[in-house]
């Protein structure tokens, strides 16, 4: 028999009795869409937690520190040109490190971090409307949240305005020497820090007599850094990275995903159970008509085809189905969620993505289906290929 | 004339358990039926006449003995091979028809040759001609169980020959019917026989139809007892019974394609190439049809 008529048979069984098959397609996909549901949560959340904790520009940066008065004397402009010379160096950047007062707020003393414009991924920085200095000169600040709060402002009011800033430390010599300063706030942080700190153009501060607070080397790929690392460590500086979590994360993912995906398992199992048995009932109700198919020349394997069919034909729609309501629940979830949030809290704190779906897992929970039906179905297939066709002829 | 047998039993018989008891359903039957006649297998219920035609269809083996079907050993066939000697070699129709309730009228004729992996195309051409030749042509979409019994006897006569095989084997076939089905349905075997020269093998108890057939076989307790050669078995309509509604429908009665045992001519319609396909599996390619006699019944027909 070909391929075709025995899918065309199958099919035809499966749609004579709709409620048999619609209950034990359901079955599968309750369980698919379990699975599916859970797998693409647990890899949503994973990739989420990756987004959020981890920049991946960060993972590229070298921080040379400087641990007392002595060595912040080597961080300087020579260093910075040094430092320029190691291969798979791709940026050198310094900073300076300031404490400052505001005129007319009395008590404030917000940190200033002198920073070179352009580099703002190296320091994990993100500004609310992405905005960086005008230029390497410009006399403007960036802020974080917490300085707004305690300037008693508001994070959109507060763009465009000026304070006039008092900048205590930037002699290494003198150490009561000030440097007044009227910035300009240009954008807000998106941070949570608990400091109140502002961000402004290195140059500003070009003139001061200070010491590098620190400089940031960035490597050209992430592989790269240990090496990097060794040659600085080698010339007498101390070093710090932020260290590489990605692998552990990834971990306690794999096992969270394989628990998630293990529960869902329980709900095909009981799917394939449910397959199963309208097999198995199936077979009964027909083994007259096999009788039949035998009596007018229907081979075993035609008869054990029909029923492997039917199974598989039940497993792949269940797995299809399972599949897109897997993701459509998923993505439901997700648009609520998001709409809560998005109403609750500052838009930061918007989630995204809570579920991810891989094309390969998608065509693999289909596929897995597929050989689980089938597979349930292997037995009653077995038993009436195997059927006496005198025996099955007589039955009623 | 000396013929080879169609089918040849030697020896054969048949035992089986029912519960503790050993029953001998068949002992020692030795006969030999040959291309074109129309045998009657005569006994009450119970005589071994269903065990020795569900034996000669390979539905079950034999305790001794053997049964060949021109010359070959149905004992020596696998199991795919038996399916292929039930789908090209016999047809048969059966007194509780045996139609699959859940396919409609042309899909029950035409699964014969779906196992036989004949297209789609050809077998719904090849099962409407038969639907013509039973005169059920309106019927093709309905469900078995939308039909009567001798309407559904007819759908059963038609998938017995849509794989065009050598027998008819007819196990009571108007056992379920009322007389006026019964008689439609022994027209259709008889012409089968009479026009298109096939083997007919009826199993009855009724003896009105003894004079159908060239020979009877009588049967009693697992013994054939009696052989009776019938040198002038009627035709239907020589009876007179129905005559009236019988002349025409027999001439229209043409198989579209005969089958003729002993000579393999080349086939050359598109009916008889249908035909010779069905062995296509196995490569098989005894079962080829005559067409010239094909032809000349049609301008029989046409007469």
């Amino acid at each position: 028999m070909r391929i075709i008529d025995v899918l065309r048979i199958a099919v035809g069984n499966l749609m004579r009795n709709k409620l048999r098959t619609f209950l034990t397609v359901s079955g599968v996909v309750v369980g698919i869409s379990t699975i599916v549901f859970l797998v693409t949560l647990g890899f949503g959340l994973q990739n989420l937690v990756i987004r959020k904790t981890t920049n991946l520009e960060a993972l590229k940066v070298i921080t040379l520190n400087s641990k007392n008065k002595e060595e912040s004397k080597n961080l300087n402009s020579t260093l910075v040109q040094k430092l320029q010379d190691i291969p798979n160096v791709d940026v050198v950047t310094p900073s300076y490190y300031f404490s400052a007062s505001i005129d007319g707020y009395e008590g404030l003393a917000p940190a200033i971090y002198a920073i070179e414009s352009g580099h703002f991924e190296v320091y994990d920085l993100k500004t609310k409307n992405g905005k960086q200095f005008t230029n390497e000169t410009a006399k403007e600040i960036i802020v974080n949240k917490k300085l707004v709060d305690d300037l008693k402002e508001d994070q959109n009011q507060i763009i465009g305005k000026s304070f006039k800033f008092k900048i205590t430390g930037i002699s290494q010599d003198d150490s009561t020497k000030t440097m007044d300063v009227e910035l300009k706030v240009v954008d807000v942080l998106n941070d949570e820090s608990p400091g109140k700190i502002g961000y402004s153009p290195f140059k500003v501060f070009a003139d001061t007599n200070s010491n590098y607070y620190n400089i940031k080397v960035k490597v050209k790929n992430q592989e790269l850094l240990p090496e990097v690392k060794k040659i600085i460590e080698s010339m007498g500086f101390s070093t710090s990275v932020i260290k590489n979590q990605l692998g552990a994360i990834n971990l306690a993912f794999a096992i969270i995903n394989g628990l998630l995906g293990a529960f869902g398992m329980v709900a095909l199992f009981v799917a394939a159970i449910g397959i199963f048995n309208t097999m198995t009932i199936s077979l009964l109700e027909r083994t007259h008509e096999i009788g039949i198919m035998k009596a007018i020349g229907g081979r075993d394997k035609d008869c054990s085809r029909i029923f492997t069919a039917e199974a598989a034909t039940i497993g792949l729609m269940g797995g299809a189905f399972g599949m897109t309501c897997g993701w459509g629940i998923g993505r439901l979830l997700e648009v609520i969620i998001n709409f809560l949030a998005s109403k609750a809290g500052p838009a930061d704190q918007v989630p995204g993505h809570l579920f991810y779906t891989p094309p390969i897992f998608t065509i693999g929970v289909v596929v897995f289906a597929f050989l689980v039906s089938t597979f349930a179905g292997i037995w009653p297939a077995r038993r009436a290929s195997k059927l006496n066709p005198l025996e099955a002829l007589r039955y009623e | 004339m000396a013929k080879a047998p169609v089918i040849k039993i030697n020896n054969l018989s048949k035992k089986f358990m029912l519960g503790d008891v050993e029953v001998q359903a068949l002992q020692s039957v030795s006969l030999e039926i040959y291309s074109g006649e129309f045998i009657v297998f005569f006994g009450v219920s119970g005589c071994g006449k269903s065990t020795l035609m569900s034996m000669i269809a390979g539905l079950q083996p034999p305790s001794t003995g053997s049964i060949l079907i021109r010359g070959e050993d149905l004992a020596k066939l696998n199991s795919n091979e038996l399916a292929q000697h039930r789908r090209t070699k016999i047809g048969m129709v059966f007194q509780a028809f045996n139609l699959i309730q859940t396919m409609n009228v042309i899909e029950n004729i035409s699964l014969p040759l779906a196992f036989a992996r004949i297209s789609k195309g050809r077998r719904i051409k090849r099962a409407e001609n038969l639907l013509e030749v039973v005169g059920m042509s309106k019927y093709k979409n309905r469900a078995p169980n939308q039909l009567s019994g001798g309407q559904q006897q007819r759908i059963a006569i038609a998938r017995s020959l849509v794989a065009n095989p050598w027998i008819i084997l007819a196990d009571e076939p108007t056992g379920n019917l009322d007389s006026k089905s019964a008689d439609d349905v022994m027209r259709l075997l008889v012409s089968l026989n009479r026009k298109s020269k096939r083997t007919v093998i009826l199993i009855t108890h009724n003896p009105d139809y003894l004079q159908f057939a060239d020979r009877v076989f009588y049967m009693q307790d697992g013994k054939v007892i009696k052989v009776e050669a019938n040198a002038h078995a009627v035709t239907f309509n020589e009876k007179g019974k129905s005559a009236t509604s019988s002349a025409s429908k027999e001439d229209d009665f043409v198989i579209d394609d005969d089958t003729k045992d002993e000579v393999p001519d080349k086939p050359n319609t598109e009916e008889t190439k249908a035909a010779s396909d069905i062995p296509e599996e196995n490569g098989n390619t005894e079962n080829t049809t005559g067409e010239s006699e094909n032809k000349e019944e049609e301008v029989e027909a046409k007469n």
